[in-house]
């Protein structure tokens, strides 16, 4: 056991001290000034041209952008992404040659291995990687290919032998396997590992002529295979036993929150998150008090608004009623939930409160009771997250 | 015979009177007098919890505040004008960090978004930010106000609105919990 004395005690300091001597930051970019001394553009006005933006080279790198063609002996794991239609993991050692266009992809598949994703869109086609035994496509789905390029003996004794084995394991969705001459030899599902074997190409002058063919034949699985689909069953029946319990779960869960009620179509603009803000805003400036809006949650119907007051004057918020600001919503400010108040700790009052208020037309609800559970479990929530600022614990 | 320490405040009170009537070359001295402050503690506050990309917000979101109240700061009182500056500055932060923390738990499952060290920081001090995000917000704003802004227990208490046993214990928990974790973290480079 060691011993923390009084010297490691100064250790520690020191090198807490030192680490907060070392804690570079930021400093304000050149034009900070200026950004405050103009006039602000609205963040939603800013947030409407970004996704404009957006979706502007969303759609110009799909017309414009969807086509390439590269290759590559990777040296360590990347992610080639086949602009629309797919990507590509290639593994170190991965030999690859590739292009493709908004539909589809064509791959050179020499060395190595890699895993393939295609994505399935109503203007894409099939998408082919040739191997040296033979061609795999695919519409969509996942695989890996593993080419494995051997010497034979011959070939360590004449310089130019060579034979190659290449896998294929399809995760999801299916993929064809063929001959290299186009003959369709294999639909292999997921779940599956087939091997496409080519014999034996030998260049140096062979006792027979032997021409180059190539096979593609769904393998037994190698025993050490047997295992590992035991083993994927097993997980599998787990994950269903799972999914199954968490259905169950969740629809006790889903009783006790309830569900989110719809906004009205016609929802009077004044209890949406603009006008709230500014209503409830003055409300608080009209009573002098020390405090702001926080947020809107508008996340579901109604908006609740909430904020925070310092000092005195959260000891009477109920009186923000009264505002003037707020007599717009009449009946749809009295009749919702309402909390708030001094926090008391330790017998001493705090000094801050926060409150939140939901604002909305009682004539357009439709299931009250189901409202009111929102608003508890939202309210509840909310509270939940801010009381630790509010009850001190000491 | 008037002193430097007068005549600073008389030039202080004029740029002040000058910023909240709205002249723009008073407001913009009195912003880049304040910024680099005003930034240290924000991206202290915000960076380690993953907020950096709020820190441009929350340092304008504080001017537009400054300047709206700055009629009634007291050039006389016991506050310093950087000391208020950076109070406004804190209450946002923390206002922003508990934000967040809400949003996470509301979605349930959601990642924490990655907190990010200055560039610039040496070794010990990319540790400390990444460790000071683990903290409270409440632990965190003590911390950084007392270690990096040098605000006394008393000004902290009036900053986040505590009462200063508070300020003391969480000042006392904060540099406890991250001494602990920066003995464990492993030196790098």
């Amino acid at each position: 056991m060691v011993d923390a004395g009084p010297d490691q005690g100064r250790i520690d300091e020191d090198r807490l001290d030192r680490a907060v001597a070392g804690w570079g930051t930021h400093g304000p970019p050149a034009d900070f000034a200026d950004r405050i001394l103009r006039p602000r553009r609205s963040r939603r006005g800013a947030g409407m041209l970004a996704i404009a933006a957006v979706l502007c080279l969303a759609i110009g790198g799909w017309w414009w952008g969807g086509t390439g063609e590269s290759a590559q002996q990777f040296e360590a794991r990347a992610t080639v992404r086949l602009g629309s239609v797919g990507v590509v993991v290639a593994e170190p050692g991965a030999d690859l040659r590739w292009s493709f266009d908004r539909a589809s992809a064509v791959i050179e598949h020499a060395e190595g291995a890699a895993f393939y994703r295609f994505e399935s869109a109503p203007w894409s086609g099939r998408h082919r990687i040739q191997t040296p035994a033979g061609i795999v496509e695919s519409d969509d789905g996942c695989f890996s290919i593993e080419v494995d390029m051997k010497t034979g003996l011959k070939g360590a004794v004449m310089g130019a032998a060579l034979a190659s084995a290449v896998w294929l394991t399809v995760h999801q969705g299916t993929a064809h396997s063929a001959a290299a001459d186009g003959r369709p030899a294999a639909v292999v599902q997921a779940g599956q590992r087939v091997a496409l074997r080519a014999p034996a190409v030998v260049d140096a002058p062979p006792p027979a002529p032997v021409a180059p063919q190539t096979n593609a034949r769904i393998e037994r699985a190698e025993p050490v295979a047997a295992d590992v689909i035991a083993e994927r069953n097993a997980l599998r029946a787990q994950v269903k036993r799972l999914k199954s319990k968490l259905s169950d779960q969740a629809s006790v869960l889903e009783h006790h929150l309830g569900e989110a009620v719809p906004f009205p179509a016609d929802l009077d603009p004044l209890y949406r998150e603009e006008a709230l803000m500014q209503h409830f805003s003055d409300a608080l400036k009209e009573m002098g008090a020390d405090g702001e809006v926080t947020e809107i949650d508008c996340s579901e119907f109604p908006c609740i608004v909430y904020g925070k007051v310092r000092g005195e004057d959260g000891t009477d918020l109920r009186r923000m009623h009264d505002a003037e600001a707020l007599q717009a919503y009449g009946k749809g400010i009295g009749n919702s939930s309402v909390w708030g108040g001094k926090v008391v700790k330790d017998g001493e009052p705090s000094e801050s409160a926060v409150f939140g208020i939901a604002a909305y037309p009682k004539d357009q609800v439709d299931d009250e009771a189901m409202l009111q559970k929102r608003l508890r479990v939202r309210h509840q929530a909310y509270w939940e997250a801010e009381r630790e600022g509010l009850h001190e614990t000491e | 015979m008037i002193s430097l320490t007068d005549e600073r405040q008389a030039r202080q009170r004029r740029m002040l009177q000058q910023a909240v009537a709205g002249d723009p070359r008073a407001q913009r001295h009195l912003i880049d007098a304040q910024a680099p402050a005003i930034y240290a503690l924000l991206d202290r506050m915000l960076r380690p919890r993953g907020l950096s990309a709020q820190v441009d917000d929350v340092a304008q979101d504080t001017f537009v505040a400054v300047f709206a109240q700055l009629a009634r700061f007291d050039i006389d009182g016991s506050a310093k004008l950087s000391t208020w500056i950076l109070t406004i500055a804190s209450r946002r932060a923390i206002d922003a960090m508990r934000r967040a923390e809400r949003r996470s738990r509301r979605r349930w499952f959601a990642p924490k978004p990655r907190a990010l060290a200055a560039p610039d920081s040496s070794t010990l001090g990319r540790q400390l930010a990444a460790l000071i995000g683990e903290l409270p917000p409440d632990q965190h704003a003590v911390f950084v106000l007392r270690a990096c802004h040098e605000f006394t227990d008393a000004e902290i208490a009036a900053a986040l609105a505590i009462p200063i046993g508070t300020v003391k214990s969480r000042l006392s928990r904060a540099r406890a919990r991250l001494k602990t974790a920066l003995a464990e973290e492993p030196l790098h480079g």
